[in-house]
């Protein structure tokens, strides 16, 4: 008798099993998906929570040892700072650009009127450009609802919805496109319109503005609302540098997001504005 | 030794929470390592008794902590974990004399391998119809950091394995 063979035998029984069991699983997990993924979560909403907070005061206590990440501290408080200021300085810009036009601004305060739900982050998938917040259906969140920080920063907008939890599209993630223009100073100038649109990890570029337009270093670009993704004058970034180069039709530039996904614990969803 | 079982779980769980909460502090250029990916790996690579269900269990548990969080369906992870698995098996079936040799050197290379399928994996069968893969500058320093990491833990867990095996020998005094 050939025992090896056998064995053989054996293996090929053992991998016709396993894949066997691997294919029902897959199958299941995938009829499912939505509670199995929502129980997930509401089981370990608690601990990521924690995590979340610990991470943060970890990250804090080693960059204490930095001089150079303490002023990165210091800085991001300036920047939420003058995030607040850039925002007013949007409502009003673009009512006095109204005003210049002969349109009235009541329509603008109209437009602001949100009804915001706040949500927490659960969860940070910054590789995939995602996050998770801990309100859902149950909660009135649908899918492409925008989400903005306290600062009318943009962050993004919800991709898919469960029944107690929602995941977010950060407006870096490789398929987030949508229009912005550039913050104007004077009502009286041509506006700047161009696209956002996400590389993946954390990065995004301006694209598709006219190369007869100007745009400089340190502008400052907020939702234009032109194709309707997002309402308008909602905080992007700025500008890091631009590429401008004349056989091109556009030209590009590099920006600087404003939102911070490490620093912030609560988000709002506008849950009246929807594409 | 039946607790291995919930052992495996509980540690993939904790280790999958930590993942998106936790060490996105602690990125480089904006990449976290996966730490799932890697304790998956040492795991697989440096266990010494084959057993195929409990392997297989593995596979299970780190395939669905990877994809829970992440936007592919769920599975997709497990298929990908399921043939860099069988990959490993037959690496470690062709170079089973210079294993013990060099290695770190081979722990080292076949992470490399692994991590580099692995990607490439995910791609392919998240979007079959398209395969794209990076391997610019920034997708060298993420496998740079994770080679890091994994080198950190193939040391820790030759010292648990050390541990456990003087624990089981014969005390004859």
């Amino acid at each position: 008798m050939n025992i090896y063979v056998k064995k053989q035998d054996y293996f090929w029984q053992k991998v016709l099993v396993g894949v066997g069991i691997l294919i029902a699983l897959i199958l299941f997990l995938n009829i499912f998906e939505s509670p199995v993924r929502n129980y997930f979560y509401i089981a370990s909403a608690p601990v990521t929570k924690i995590f979340l907070k610990s991470g943060n005061a970890t990250f804090s206590f080693f960059a204490a040892f930095f001089p150079n990440e303490n002023m990165k501290k210091e800085n991001m408080l300036l920047r939420q700072e003058n995030q607040k200021l850039l925002s007013r300085l949007a409502i009003f810009q673009d009512s006095l650009s109204k005003d210049y036009l002969n349109q009235g601004a009541s329509q603008i305060a109209k437009e602001h009127s949100f009804i915001l739900a706040m949500v927490h982050i659960i969860a940070l998938d910054v590789s995939d450009d995602f996050l998770f917040i801990d309100k859902g259906l149950k909660d009135g969140i649908s899918e492409s609802m925008p989400v903005i920080s306290s600062e009318n920063v943009l962050y993004g907008k919800v991709h898919q919805v469960y029944d107690n939890f929602s995941k977010v599209m950060l407006i870096s993630n490789s398929a987030s496109v949508f229009d912005v223009k550039v913050q104007n100073d004077a009502p009286s100038k041509k506006p700047v319109y161009g696209a956002i649109k996400g590389i993946s990890n954390r990065s995004l570029y301006l694209d598709l503005v006219s190369s007869e337009s100007e745009i400089n270093e340190g502008d400052v670009l907020v939702t234009s609302a032109l194709e309707g993704s997002f309402p308008r004058n909602i905080l992007v970034g700025r500008i890091v540098s631009k590429d401008k180069n004349d056989l091109k039709p556009f030209q590009t530039a590099k920006v600087d997001h404003f939102f911070d996904v490490k620093n912030t614990d609560t988000l709002f969803v506008i849950t009246n504005y929807k594409k | 030794m039946w607790f291995k079982y919930p052992a495996i779980v509980m540690l993939f769980f904790i280790v999958s929470l930590l993942q998106v909460s936790f060490l996105p502090y602690f990125s480089i250029m904006t990449f976290t390592p996966n730490v799932i990916s890697i304790i998956f790996f040492i795991i697989i690579f440096l266990k010494r008794e084959k057993e195929y269900y409990y392997e297989l269990f593995i596979i299970v548990i780190a395939g669905f902590c990877l994809d829970i969080f992440s936007n592919y369906y769920l599975g997709l992870s497990i298929i990908s974990l399921f043939i860099l698995y069988s990959l490993i098996q037959l690496i470690h079936y062709l170079f089973k004399e210079r294993q013990n040799t060099h290695l770190l050197a081979y722990f080292m290379v076949s992470f490399l391998f692994y991590f580099m399928a692995h990607g490439l994996l995910v791609q392919l069968l998240s979007n079959p119809f398209t395969m794209e893969f990076n391997l610019g500058s920034i997708t060298l320093i993420e496998v740079f950091y994770n080679l890091v990491l994994a080198v950190a833990g193939f040391f820790v867990y030759k010292k648990i394995q050390s541990l456990a095996s003087k624990d089981r020998q014969l005390k004859l005094l």
